[in-house]
C-alpha cells in the first residue's frame, strides 16, 4: 500500500473535520455567500461588474458578448465556476430581481415566468449606468485594491459606492449557519434618510425608521401594515407579507373578471398560474370559470369568475392558497470590517456613510496630490516664461538635454520635474496666448487645492460633499416607489363580504352535503307541504336539513373523533336538485373515515356543551367552546378513541338536560347530565325491569361531569350481553318520542319518560323486546316529532317512507307495531328521518343533529 | 467506515499548494509558511547586509535570522497596523532594558483627523479615559469581544470618536525583541531615519552587482522578499486538474514523494458529536460554532 520511508502523518478525524470545516464556512461567509455592508456586492458581483469596467463595455458603449465577460471574470479574479458568474450576471440585469439594475441586457435574459435565459454565446451584456456609479473614482485611489488569485493583476476588495448598493438593490445569499436575506429598498428615500443621519448623527432609530416606508420591491406589489417592516428596520430581522395587485373588471354580459398586474417578489408568475388553475380543477377554489395568462412585458392574469360569484372572495382566496400573497423574510446581515453582522437599518446606514467618508477623503487626497503635482509644473512654467529668452539662450547654447537640465536647475530654484517638463514645452506653448492659458489654469489650481484642503480639514465640508453628491444622484435616479404600503388590514374577513342570510343546511344519507338558499325553498312551496331535497339521487336521500345562516359554524364529527369546525359560506352551495359534495372529500377524511354527527351553531358560547356517544358506550360531555379552534385544516381531535372504537353520535345540551343511550341489543339508558339531586333528577316514575341499574355506587354525585376535549370520556352505558354495543344517542325531548326500530321491521314510539331515568354508567332498562335466540337486533333509534317522516332502509336495498304519527304511541312495555313489511331474507339496515320543511314556518331553529346511520 | 478508520486504511492525499519556478528550477511548495521561507531563503542568496553605524558586515546564516525574527515581528504586529499606527513606531516604545511594549493602542478621530495614542498599561489607560473624559465602564471591553469599546455616547460622526484595543500580542513581541538583543542586533530604532542605515548589497564582486540602501530594519525584510521573488513564477494550485499526469504523479501519487495523511479516530463519541454538529439539521449550535472558532481559520479560499 505505502512504501516504506513514505512521509506519513496522522491526524485524528475530529480535528481534521474542525479545521477543514472552519476553513470552509468561514470562506463561505466572508468571500462568497454574504455582500459587504459598504457596497451591498458580493465578490462574485463585484468582480464582475469591475471586469466590465476594465474591458469598457460602458453604458453608452456598443453591447458585447456576455461569454467575454465571463471569460474575462474567470480568468482574472474568479477562479470558479462559469455558470455561477453567468447566473449571477443575468440576475444583475432582470428588472424583476433587481430594483435598480446593474446591468444592461441585450437578448434574451429569461423571464419572470421562470423562463432560463440564452446561454452566454448568445447574449449580450453592458454596464448600467448605476453600476457606473458604484464604480466611480474607483481610479483615485479611494478603495483597497488586493492581489487577485494568481498575483497578475489587483482587484478592488470594495467599490467606491456613489449609490448605497446593499439597501437600494438589497441582496439573497445562504452561508453556513447563517444567511442574509435584504430587501430592495426605493433610492430617493434612502437617500433622505442617510443625509438625515448625516445632518443629525444623534437621530433615533426610530427616526430613521420613520423616513424609510419599507422595500420596494421591483415588481411592485402591495404589503398592509408595516409591523413586519419595523421590525426588521429595527432589529435587523423580520418578515413582511407581499401582496399582488389584482383589481375587479366588469365585462359587458354583466359578469365580473379578476385581473392581477403585479405578483409578489421572487414569485414565478407560470407557476402562479399553474397553481391557480390546479387549485379551480381540485375544487379548491370555486367560482372561476376561465383563467388567462394575457401577460405581455406587464403582467396581466385575468380570471373569469362565474355568474354572481363575490370577487373579493376569490381574491381572498387567491392570497389565502396561493403564492399570490408571499411572506419575505429579511434578515438584514453583511459584512462588517469582514465579519458576518445583524444590524439595523441605522447601522447599516452608518456603515455606508462611513465607508463614503473614507472614499471621499482618499479621493480628495489623490486630486489634491494631482492639483499639487500639476501645479508645481506650472510654476515651473512660470518661472521659465518670465524669463523666457534667458531660458531660450541656456538650452541653445546647451550641448545635450542633461546639461541644460543642469545650467537651468543651477541658475533656478527648480526642481528636477519642473525642468524636464519645461525642456518637454512645445514652441507652440510660447505664443502670448498659452502663456495666458497656463497662468488661468494656475489660477484656477489654487483655487481647487484650497478647495480640496478645505475639504479634509473640515469635517462637516467632507459630509457636504458626501451630501451633494447623494443628492444629485437622487435627481438622476429618482423613480417613483413601486411596491405599494398601506394601511394593516388586519385579517381579511370574509364575513364582510358574504351577506349574513339564511340558508338551508342539507346532509344526506349518504354523506352529501350542501347548502341551499333559503329563497330556493320558499319559491317552489306555496301552500302546500312537501318533501325537499328529494331522491334525486338513487339509494340517496337527505337525512338531515336545518336551516342555518351562512355566518353560522357546523361542527363535523367523524367516527374516528376528529372534529372539523367550517363556516356554513364554505359548505357549497347546490340547487335543491344538486347532489352537494361528499362530506369526506369536503372534509378531507381518511379512508374509511365517515361522519357521525353534524351540528350547528351560531357560536361558540361556553353555556352548551357537546356530548358524545362512542360505540363502547362511552359518553363525555365537553364545553362547546373547546371546538372553537377545530376550523384549521385536517380540524382537531374532539375525543380520545379506544383503538377499537368509533364514534357513534353526538348532541348538543345546555348542561341540565337528559340523554338517552340505546344500545344494539335493545337496552336503553336515559340519565340526567346535570349533579343528581339537581333539577334534572326528576325520580323515576316507571318502576320497572333490570334493577341492576340501581346497584351503581352511589359515589358518582355528578350525572355526567364535564371533561376537557381530548378526554377519553366515561361510562355512559354498560352492556350485559356479548356482543352488544351502542346504537344511538338522543337527547330528551318532552314534545318528541323515541322510535326504536327492529332488524324485523317491528318498531315502536314512546315518550321519553316511559324510560326510567337512572344513573348514568348502569345497562339500563328494556327499550324493546328481541328474541332471545339473538336473531334480531335493534336497527336503530331516533328522536321523532309527530309531523316528521322516517325513511326505513333495508339490506336489500329497499328503501320504504313512513309518517311518524302513522306509526302508533305506546307506553314502553308495548310490543311494537310493524313499520315495514319485509321481505324474506331482507332486514331493515337503520332509520333515519327525513326531514320536512313547512312552507308557513319563517325559520326552523337549528335542531340539535340526530346521528348518522 | 469505522472499521476503515479503525485498521487506519483512509488516507487524504497531500498535494502541494504552490509550484515555483525560477530559470530552470522547480520546486513544489505544501504551504504558505513554507513558501514564505522559501521566498526569504531564495532571497538572502548572494546577499551581503552591512550595518553602517559600525561597519558590521552580517555573514548570510545572520541574515536568514535576522529576516526571520523581523517577518515574525511583522506577522505579530498585523494588529497594530490594522488600526492604523505604525508598526515600526510602536516597536521603538520598547522600554530599552527589559523590552516591554505598551499594551493599549487608543484612535482618536476628530473632525477629519484620526490620531492615535498608546497606552503602556492599565494605569496609563485610566489616565487616559480620565483626561478624554471617558467613562471607563464603557471603554473597558476589547477588541475580540467582537464589540472594540466605544465612547458610546458618541456618534460616529460627532466631533470625537475614541476606541481602544488592546494589543494582545505584545508580549509576544517583547520576547521577539529581547531575543534579538541578545543576538547581538541593534533593535534601538524601527522608524525610518533620515540618513542610511544599513546597506544590501547583491552579487558582491560580480558584474551585476547591486547596492540598495535601507533606511530601516523592515526595509530589509520587505527588499528580501522582493529579491526573493524576482525571476520566480509562482503557481497557486486552485485543483488537481492544473497538473499534468505526470506532475500530478510526482506530486501527489508517487509512493516515494508523496504525502499522505492517514485518518484515525480516537474517540467516536466526539467525533459522531461533531459530525451531528457540523452537518446536522440545527442551525444555531453550527452557527456558535463557527463563532468561536472563526479566528482559528487557517486558508482561506478567495
Amino acid at each position: 500500500m505505502y512504501t516504506a520511508n513514505e512521509k506519513l502523518s496522522t491526524a485524528n478525524i475530529t480535528d481534521i473535520m474542525q479545521t477543514a470545516y472552519i476553513d470552509y464556512s468561514m470562506s463561505v461567509i466572508i468571500s462568497r455567500a454574504l455582500p459587504d455592508a459598504r457596497d451591498g456586492l458580493k465578490p462574485v458581483q463585484r468582480r464582475i461588474l469591475y471586469a466590465m469596467l476594465r474591458i469598457g463595455l460602458l453604458h453608452n458603449r456598443p453591447y458585447n458578448k456576455c461569454a467575454k465577460v465571463v471569460g474575462e471574470v474567470l480568468g482574472n479574479y474568479h477562479p470558479h465556476g462559469d455558470a455561477s458568474v453567468y447566473d449571477t450576471l443575468v440576475r444583475l440585469a432582470q428588472s424583476w430581481v433587481v430594483r435598480y439594475p446593474l446591468i444592461n441586457p441585450q437578448g434574451n435574459f429569461g423571464s419572470v415566468d421562470g423562463d432560463p435565459p440564452a446561454a452566454y454565446r448568445y447574449t449580450e451584456c453592458r454596464l448600467a449606468e448605476a453600476a457606473e456609479e458604484l464604480l466611480r473614482d474607483l481610479d483615485e485611489d479611494t478603495v483597497d485594491f488586493a492581489p487577485n488569485y494568481n498575483e497578475e493583476t489587483t482587484e478592488p476588495t470594495v467599490l467606491p459606492a456613489a449609490l448605497p448598493g446593499l439597501l437600494m438593490n438589497g441582496s439573497t445569499g445562504i452561508a453556513v449557519g447563517m444567511a442574509t436575506n435584504i430587501p430592495p429598498h426605493n433610492l430617493d428615500e434612502l437617500i433622505t434618510a442617510i443625509c438625515a443621519v448625516i445632518d443629525r448623527p444623534h437621530i433615533s432609530l426610530d427616526e430613521v425608521v420613520d423616513l424609510i416606508p419599507g422595500p420596494d420591491f421591483p415588481t411592485g406589489g402591495v404589503i398592509a401594515g408595516r409591523e413586519g417592516i419595523i421590525s426588521y428596520l429595527k432589529t435587523g430581522k423580520g418578515i413582511v407579507r407581499v401582496r399582488g395587485k389584482a383589481h375587479i373588471e366588469e365585462l359587458k354580459g354583466g359578469g365580473e373578471q379578476i385581473v392581477i398586474t403585479e405578483i409578489p417578489y421572487y414569485v414565478n408568475r407560470s407557476t402562479l398560474v399553474t397553481r391557480i388553475a390546479d387549485l379551480v380543477s381540485d375544487k379548491l377554489i370555486d367560482g372561476i370559470r376561465d383563467l388567462r395568462d394575457e401577460s405581455d412585458e406587464n403582467t396581466r392574469i385575468v380570471i373569469e369568475l362565474k355568474r354572481g360569484e363575490q370577487a373579493k372572495v376569490v381574491i381572498n382566496q387567491l392570497f389565502q392558497k396561493t403564492a399570490l400573497e408571499s411572506s419575505f423574510g429579511v434578515i438584514l446581515l453583511a459584512l462588517d470590517k469582514k465579519r458576518p453582522k445583524q444590524m439595523n437599518i441605522k447601522e447599516l446606514i452608518e456603515c455606508y456613510i462611513e465607508h463614503r467618508r473614507d472614499v471621499i477623503t482618499r479621493r480628495t487626497r489623490f486630486r489634491l496630490r494631482q492639483a499639487e503635482d500639476r501645479a508645481h509644473i506650472l510654476e515651473g512654467y512660470k518661472i521659465a516664461l518670465d524669463n523666457l529668452d534667458d531660458f531660450v539662450r541656456i538650452i541653445r547654447s546647451a550641448k545635450d538635454r542633461e546639461e541644460a537640465k543642469g545650467k537651468l536647475m543651477a541658475r533656478y530654484p527648480l526642481s528636477e520635474r519642473q525642468t524636464n517638463a519645461i525642456l518637454e514645452l512645445r514652441l507652440y506653448q510660447l505664443t502670448g496666448l498659452e502663456r495666458d492659458k497656463i497662468e488661468a489654469e494656475y489660477l484656477e489650481l489654487i483655487k481647487l487645492i484650497e478647495e480640496l484642503r478645505s475639504i479634509l480639514e473640515s469635517e462637516a465640508k467632507l459630509l457636504g460633499v458626501i451630501k451633494e453628491e447623494l443628492l444629485a444622484l437622487k435627481e438622476k435616479y429618482s423613480q417613483p416607489r413601486r411596491t405599494e404600503i398601506i394601511g394593516a388590514l388586519g385579517e381579511f374577513r370574509m364575513e364582510d363580504v358574504i351577506p349574513n342570510e339564511g340558508c338551508v343546511m342539507t346532509v344526506s344519507h349518504l354523506g352529501f352535503i350542501k347548502r341551499t338558499p333559503v329563497a330556493d325553498y320558499r319559491s317552489q312551496r306555496r301552500g302546500g307541504k312537501g318533501v325537499i331535497g328529494t331522491e334525486t339521487y338513487e339509494e340517496d336521500f337527505v337525512e338531515d336539513l336545518f336551516t342555518a345562516s351562512t355566518h353560522d359554524f357546523i361542527l363535523f364529527l367523524t367516527t374516528t373523533g376528529q372534529c372539523h369546525v367550517k363556516k356554513v359560506y364554505d359548505v357549497p352551495e347546490g340547487t335543491r336538485a344538486s347532489k352537494g359534495k361528499s362530506g369526506s372529500s369536503f372534509l378531507r377524511l381518511a379512508e374509511g373515515e365517515k361522519i357521525a354527527a353534524v351540528i350547528c351553531v351560531k357560536d361558540f358560547a361556553e353555556t352548551r356543551y357537546v356530548v358524545m356517544a362512542t360505540r363502547l358506550g362511552v359518553v363525555k360531555k365537553t364545553l362547546l367552546s373547546e371546538y372553537e379552534s377545530a376550523d384549521r385544516e385536517g380540524g382537531i381531535r374532539g375525543i380520545r378513541l379506544n383503538e377499537d372504537d368509533t364514534l357513534v353520535g353526538c348532541v348538543l345540551t345546555t348542561g341540565s338536560d337528559e340523554i338517552i343511550l340505546v344500545s344494539h341489543l335493545g337496552q336503553a339508558v336515559r340519565f340526567g347530565e346535570g349533579p343528581i339531586g339537581g333539577p334534572a333528577d326528576e325520580p323515576a316514575d316507571v318502576p320497572d325491569a333490570a334493577p341492576e341499574a340501581e346497584a351503581e355506587t352511589g359515589e358518582r354525585r355528578e350525572g355526567l361531569r364535564s371533561m376537557g376535549r381530548t378526554a377519553a370520556g366515561v361510562t355512559g352505558m354498560r352492556f350485559k350481553k356479548a356482543g352488544d354495543y351502542l346504537e344511538a344517542i338522543e337527547v330528551c325531548d318532552p314534545v318528541a318520542r323515541l322510535l326504536i326500530a327492529r332488524e324485523d321491521g317491528i318498531g315502536k314510539r314512546t315518550p321519553f319518560k316511559d324510560y326510567r331515568l337512572i344513573r348514568r354508567g348502569g345497562t339500563g332498562v328494556i327499550a324493546i323486546d328481541l328474541p332471545e335466540d339473538g336473531s334480531v337486533s335493534v336497527a336503530g333509534a331516533l328522536s321523532v316529532h309527530d309531523t316528521d317522516e322516517v325513511m326505513l332502509l333495508t339490506t336489500k336495498g329497499q328503501s320504504v317512507r313512513t309518517r311518524v304519527n302513522e306509526i302508533r304511541e305506546t307506553g314502553r312495555g308495548a310490543k311494537g307495531v310493524k313499520l315495514v313489511d319485509l321481505a324474506a331474507g331482507d332486514k331493515l339496515l337503520s332509520i333515519a328521518r327525513v326531514v320536512e320543511i313547512d312552507s308557513d314556518e319563517e325559520t326552523v331553529g337549528p335542531p340539535p343533529a340526530p346521528a348518522a346511520p | 467506515m469505522r472499521g476503515l478508520l479503525d485498521r487506519g486504511y483512509v488516507y487524504i492525499a497531500q498535494p502541494p499548494l504552490y509550484k515555483i519556478k525560477r530559470k530552470k528550477r522547480e520546486q513544489y511548495i505544501d504551504n504558505d509558511e513554507q513558501l514564505n521561507r522559501i521566498l526569504l531563503e531564495l532571497g538572502s542568496e548572494d546577499v551581503t547586509l552591512t550595518r553602517h553605524r559600525d561597519q558590521t558586515s552580517f555573514a548570510s546564516t545572520q541574515i536568514d535570522k535576522i529576516v526571520e525574527s523581523l517577518a515574525a515581528l511583522e506577522k505579530l504586529g498585523a494588529g497594530v497596523t490594522r488600526y492604523g499606527a505604525s508598526l515600526a513606531e510602536y516597536l521603538d516604545l520598547h522600554l530599552p532594558q527589559t523590552h516591554e511594549l505598551p499594551r493599549y493602542i487608543a484612535r482618536i478621530r476628530e473632525g477629519n483627523k484620526e490620531s492615535h495614542e498608546f497606552l503602556r498599561h492599565d494605569e496609563a489607560r485610566a489616565e487616559f479615559n480620565q483626561r478624554m473624559g471617558l467613562d471607563a465602564d464603557v471603554s473597558d471591553q476589547h477588541e475580540g469581544a467582537a464589540k472594540p469599546a466605544e465612547n458610546a455616547s458618541v456618534s460616529p460622526f460627532g466631533s470625537r470618536r475614541i476606541t481602544i484595543h488592546e494589543i494582545f500580542e505584545s508580549t509576544e513581541m517583547t520576547k521577539l525583541l529581547r531575543a534579538m538583543a541578545a543576538g547581538g542586533l541593534d533593535i534601538s530604532r524601527f522608524s525610518s531615519t533620515e540618513e542610511p542605515r544599513y546597506g544590501l548589497v547583491e552579487n558582491l564582486g560580480q558584474k551585476n552587482e547591486a547596492r540598495t540602501e535601507l533606511h530601516a530594519p523592515f526595509e530589509i525584510l520587505h527588499h528580501i522578499r522582493n529579491l526573493g521573488r524576482r525571476g520566480l513564477s509562482i503557481q497557486r494550485y486552485k485543483g488537481l486538474g492544473e497538473m499534468n499526469p505526470k506532475q500530478l504523479f510526482e506530486t501527489t501519487m508517487d509512493p516515494e514523494k508523496r504525502r499522505l495523511l492517514r485518518v484515525s479516530i480516537d474517540d467516536a463519541a466526539k467525533a459522531d458529536h461533531l459530525f451531528t454538529l457540523l452537518m446536522g439539521d440545527e442551525v444555531p449550535p453550527r452557527r456558535q460554532f463557527i463563532e468561536d472558532n472563526a479566528l482559528n481559520v487557517q486558508y482561506l479560499d478567495v
